[in-house]
């Protein structure tokens, strides 16, 4: 017992503070090699940067806890942020570009919350194919180039006007607050903790799981939406080649963290922590320097670190009874 | 009185089985009425067609008058019917105040108000007289019988006119379920009618007014509870004398004197806890208990699914040390659990590929070349096809076109053709019709003849009195007590499963 | 069916083969994407008369025989309920790798070949190992080594700070030379699918693996060591992963570092397409070369049509979705 006590407290001590600790090394890392690395101006510049991580992961922190996932955002940003421009060079009227972008973000929302809820596809499956054939219809588009564009927008969205803050940092703080507020308060956000413990089990409890899964996306297209209008801004144009990999990032992001992989579990709070951890990571080793080759390998390889972390913390906090009650078949009988 | 809800001529097919069959039931306004049946009778199905679950090929439901056809549960309680189901729906992750509101959180169209939430749950619970259950907390940290009384308070939290009741007392102690019927009678008085399935007749004629008997999906008849007596039930159920059902056994019992497997103090986790006991080939033990007293988890820990944390095990007396099902069939142990569709069937490949799986090794064409012996393969499995009785057109046939009685003779068949000896069945005919089960029996029968030494964990205490030929009986985890067949009867069994020794004793 | 009497007739009734009536039928279900290829022959023939010219048929076959080739690794993977994102940026390692140490003279031919596809299955071990041992998500997990080994790829690529080019005679071999007017790369891709498909169909590792896919828990019940199984399924997904950059190496006659970018979803595509269900368990590995087949005449048609590149992409998108929604509805259909 005393045995299972104590591991238990080591899990609990790694789940809990394993990745700020992580984080902290990290900031100690980076300032040792760049003394300005901790000065404000350059932690809002970090939040800068990420802001498009930042914003997304609110969306696919609702997909997670579902039981879903989704691997589309970063392409979906790439279209809607290619649409946006062209509708802007059409029409020089940010307004309709934007909302154009806001009609592209949500019909893809939409076109993969009905394939996986309606007709019941897994939403792997789905959003992968998302993630290919909406990067492919923005390269093809604009024939593979960037379409930069002028606007105000531009000036507005990156100018640090408010206490310093820039609307793009005022854009990711509201995205949180939409999030948490979303989650802890409303009834989609209960239903999104009830699908990813059981959906027959939600279903039996009169809940439309099928339009709640459907509401889910489309709340993701939201966030997704809010990451273009942040992406162009910071880019001054629409690129097709824009975040990619951003899905990857957002879903590391959230089960760092420390959201359950398998649904269920998760909060707002554990997400910002990720992304912040993230953040970090993305800056730090993009102002060594190195090149894109070397920056990927480093960040798999402390990605796949923090991951075994948050896996082994579980385990250790799952010593103990060995056995759960035999779960229902997730499917029942259909 | 007056019936508030009628159900004509409901039938259902599921692939491989007819499981209603023309099934009628009505009941009356205020009443509690009994649905009783064997397993596979067509008592679950019946329910889930009234709450939505399933949609019926054919017949109508009607309350108060008015034709119903759902197509989703969610109507279903709208419209007052209340479902609890046997494996319980509260989701493990959310607190118990979550739950009992999930799908009709009060608030506005938004959001939800966690606030009332949280009161009126401690109000239903306080209405109940339900004192020890914390709304705050997560049902995951709660024991089963407490989610139980979770299960059913949050059904009469609902604005009930029937409330669906699918055998709510199989986990409870007895006190428990006088305390449950309490508060039944209570919900009685509002005017609700109640719909009560359970296979404990004793709880039908103590609290209920009247009972419908289901047999292979049709409806045998109605009756007055207090017009019949235990017996006459039995009859209907089984639809023969009711001792003829069991069949006297064709074997002696046990054959040889050297144990086939014994077991020294055992501990799993705080499941099982020092429990010994010899089983000797050519006999048939049967272990029972509550829900969760740790039969199951004794029978899994022996077949090296869960991990052993004391004691020792001795095959024909030999110790043994078993990590995982390969080292537990090396030494000729096989188990069988109670989840068949998760755990057993690969529901996907053939019969025949089912039936070899576990000795594919045994069919390869030569040492050095691993290609499979189709020929030898097909015989094999052909053979004990034909051995256990499976009903099927090929051996290619694929396990889902099978019922489930064939379903459970072809994992049968897998050990019987890995030619092990010492067979852990669990639950061994759970949800498979009448005939069947019949032939289940004979074949354990049979293979106790053979000198095959046999385990069978079972809630069903009719099974167990009628297969075994001594009982263990368990109760929270420890063995509370051997009975041998002449000794056991369901007065005496039943006393023990409950523990009430324990509490005579203090 | 007798399903109603089942009961009834009890032990010892006849065990019978299908009709030949059934076989037909069952036959046409399997195979109907023959059906499908000839019709799309037919069809791209008749509106672009280029197309079934013998040249641009010989054509589709060697471009389509890399992802044939991965397809297998993919499909071993699929049959076991995993995915395998990193394919791509394991062909590029192992493309790398051998090239590396064949332009540095530090091993021969043969050796330097097998230390390739060797990184590859190192790779597959590391996904395998992270899924079925650490327990993470398998898309979390094989999108993280595609990002982090292209990265690690490109490196050793960057050491020479120049694309590494193929000169040596075993790689122009297979990517150019007929045997007997047949691409030595078709009759290669053929050989490696049978014994493939002989490993799947006739020994007890491939019957495993069906099981496993089809009901792990029941597999790992009846004494099959499930986790090593599904280990060795990431690792066979390395193994054809790094053939397959081998052999894009060969045909690209150069190894750049976008080498097999993208290439995982053709892969996948082909495997879906091949009609085998991601939820594992079912579904025939020569199909996957029939899938490859599909996308490969569909994206040839698209270049004959002109149109661009990326919408390709698109289409192969699209494509994966058709493929499992027809699936899916036919298969609600038949239950």
């Amino acid at each position: 017992m005393s045995d299972r006590r104590s591991s238990e407290i080591v899990g609990w001590l790694l789940k809990e503070f394993g990745l700020v600790i992580m984080a902290i090394l990290l900031i100690i890392v980076f300032t040792v090699l760049n003394h300005d690395f901790l000065t404000f101006d350059n932690l809002i510049s970090i939040l800068e940067q990420n802001a498009a991580l930042a914003i997304v992961a609110v969306g696919v922190t609702f997909t997670i806890i579902a039981g879903q996932f989704d691997l589309s955002p970063g392409s979906v940003v790439a279209l809607s942020g290619v649409v946006l421009a062209v509708v802007l060079r059409g029409s020089q009227n940010m307004a309709v570009a934007l909302g154009a972008s806001l009609a592209v973000a949500l019909a893809c929302g939409l076109f993969n919350g009905v394939l996986l809820s309606y007709v019941g596809i897994n939403s792997v499956i789905v959003t992968l194919a998302a993630m290919i054939w909406a990067r492919g219809l923005a390269l093809g588009i604009t024939g593979g180039d960037s379409l930069p564009f002028v606007n105000p927008f531009i000036a507005f969205m990156n100018h640090r006007s408010v206490l310093g803050l820039s609307p793009i940092v005022i854009i990711v703080v509201v995205s949180y607050v939409i999030g948490w507020f979303m989650l802890n308060h409303t009834r989609l956000g209960r239903y999104t903790y009830a699908l990813g413990g059981d959906v027959e089990a939600t279903k039996q409890a009169g809940v439309n799981t099928d339009l709640s899964k459907l509401l889910l996306f489309l709340l993701s297209g939201f966030f997704v939406w809010l990451a273009t209008a942040v992406t162009t801004a910071r880019m001054s144009a629409g690129a097709p080649n824009a975040v990619y990999g951003l899905e990857f990032d957002a879903i590391v992001a959230v089960i760092i963290g420390g959201s359950s992989m398998t649904g269920g579990e998760g909060t707002i709070r554990k997400t910002i922590v990720g992304v912040i951890f993230l953040s970090i990571l993305n800056n730090g080793l993009s102002t060594m320097g190195m090149r894109d080759s070397a920056f990927y390998l480093y960040k798999g390889v402390v990605i796949l670190v923090a991951l075994l972390f948050e896996v082994i913390s579980r385990q250790a906090l799952r010593v103990g009874p060995v056995t759960a009650p035999a779960r229902r078949s997730a499917r029942g009988a259909s | 009185m007056r019936n508030v809800l009628e159900m004509r001529g409901i039938s259902k097919r599921f692939p491989g089985v007819l499981a209603l069959d023309h099934a009628d039931l009505s009941v009356r306004s205020g009443e509690i009425h009994s649905l009783i049946g064997q397993n596979g009778a067509g008592k679950s199905t019946m329910m889930k067609i009234l709450s939505g679950m399933y949609a019926a090929d054919a017949g109508t439901v009607t309350l108060e008058g008015k034709e119903l056809s759902f197509r989703h549960p969610r109507e279903a309680l709208q419209k007052g019917i209340v479902t609890v189901y046997q494996e319980l729906s509260l989701l493990p992750n959310l607190t118990v105040a979550e739950n009992m509101f999930l799908g009709r959180e009060p608030g506005s169209r938004l959001t939800v108000d966690d606030r009332a939430i949280r009161r009126r749950s401690k109000e239903i619970f306080e209405q109940l007289g339900i004192e020890d259950i914390d709304v705050d907390e997560r049902i995951s940290d709660l024991p089963l019988a407490q989610r139980q009384l979770v299960e059913i308070a949050k059904a009469l939290s609902h604005d009930l006119k029937v409330l669906v009741l699918d055998e709510p007392t199989a986990p409870l102690t007895n006190e428990d379920t006088e305390h449950l019927f309490q508060i039944l009678n209570r919900v009685r008085g509002t005017g609700a009618s109640i719909i009560f399935i359970t296979h404990r007749l004793r709880e039908v004629l103590a609290f209920c007014d009247r009972g419908t008997i289901l047999r292979n999906g049709r409806t045998v008849t109605t009756v007055d509870v207090a017009a019949v007596t235990e017996n006459q039930l039995i009859e209907a159920m089984i639809g023969q004398e009711a001792d003829a059902f069991y069949q006297a056994s064709s074997h002696r019992g046990a054959i040889s004197s050297v144990p086939a497997l014994e077991v020294r103090n055992l501990t799993v986790g705080t499941r099982v806890l020092d429990v010994s006991f010899q089983l000797y080939p050519g006999e048939i033990i049967g272990v029972t208990g509550l829900l969760g007293a740790g039969q199951n988890e004794l029978l899994r820990c022996l077949f090296g699914v869960l991990p052993r944390s004391g004691g020792s095990v001795y095959r024909d007396g030999r110790e043994i040390l078993i990590h995982s099902p390969r080292e537990a069939i090396d030494n000729g142990i096989c188990l069988l659990t109670e989840n068949r569709k998760e755990e057993g069937l690969i529901i996907d490949m053939s019969v025949k590929e089912n039936i070899t799986l576990p000795s594919l090794s045994s069919f390869r064409r030569g040492r050095f070349l691993p290609l499979l012996n189709n020929r030898r393969e097909r015989d094999s499995a052909v053979d004990f096809i034909r051995k256990v009785g499976i009903t099927l057109r090929t051996p290619g046939s694929r396990m889902r076109t099978l019922s489930g009685g064939n379903q459970q003779k072809t994992i049968v068949a897998r050990w019987l053709l890995s030619n092990l000896d010492v067979l852990l069945f669990i639950e061994p005919t759970r949800g498979i019709d009448v005939g069947a089960k019949a032939e289940i029996y004979r074949m354990l029968s049979a293979l106790a003849a053979e000198g095959k030494a046999i385990m069978v964990v079972s809630t069903d205490h009719n099974e167990i009195l009628g297969v075994s030929d001594r009982i263990l009986v368990m109760y929270k985890g420890r063995l509370s007590r051997i009975l041998s067949r002449s000794e056991a009867g369901e007065e005496q069994l039943l006393s023990e499963i409950q523990g009430w020794h324990k509490h005579a004793q203090g | 069916m007798p399903r109603g009497n089942a009961l009834a007739q009890g032990a010892g009734s006849p065990i019978t083969m299908l009709s030949r009536g059934e076989r037909v039928r069952s036959l046409a279900s399997e195979w109907g994407i023959v059906l499908v290829i000839v019709a799309l022959g037919a069809l791209f023939g008749l509106t672009a008369p280029r197309f079934l010219l013998t040249e641009n048929i010989v054509t589709i076959f060697k471009q389509i025989s890399v992802v044939a080739i991965m397809a297998i690794g993919m499909f071993v993977v699929i049959l076991v309920g995993g995915i395998d994102l990193s394919v791509g940026s394991s062909a590029l390692l192992s493309a790398v790798v051998t090239m590396f140490l064949l332009n540095h003279g530090y091993l021969p031919t043969s050796l330097a070949i097998l230390a390739g596809i060797a990184a590859a299955c190192a790779i597959g071990l590391v996904n395998g190992f992270l899924v079925e041992s650490a327990g993470i998500s398998p898309i979390i997990v094989t999108l993280g080594t595609m990002i982090a080994v292209r990265g690690l790829a490109q490196t050793i690529l960057w050491i020479d700070n120049a694309w590494l080019w193929v000169r040596d005679p075993a790689f122009t071999f297979i990517a150019q030379k007929n045997i007997l007017y047949i691409p030595a790369l078709v009759i290669f891709t053929v050989l490696l699918y049978i014994v493939f498909a002989v490993v799947l169909r006739q020994t007890s590792f491939g019957r495993f693996l069906y099981a496993i896919g089809g009901n792990a828990r029941a597999t790992a019940l009846c004494g099959v060591p499930v986790v090593r199984l599904k280990t060795i399924a990431y690792v066979l997904s390395g193994f054809t992963a790094g053939i397959g950059g081998l052999v894009l190496a060969a045909r690209l006659s150069a190894v750049s570092p976008g080498v097999g970018n993208n290439i995982q979803f053709d892969v996948i595509l082909a495997v879906v397409l091949g009609g085998a269900s991601l939820t594992g368990g079912s579904g025939r590995l020569e199909k996957s070369m029939l899938g490859a087949l599909i996308a490969g005449m569909i994206l040839n048609y698209l270049t004959i049509k002109g149109i661009p590149g990326p919408y390709q992409t698109a289409v192969n998108g699209l494509l994966i979705l058709a493929a499992v929604v027809i699936d899916r509805v036919s298969r609600g259909k038949a239950e």
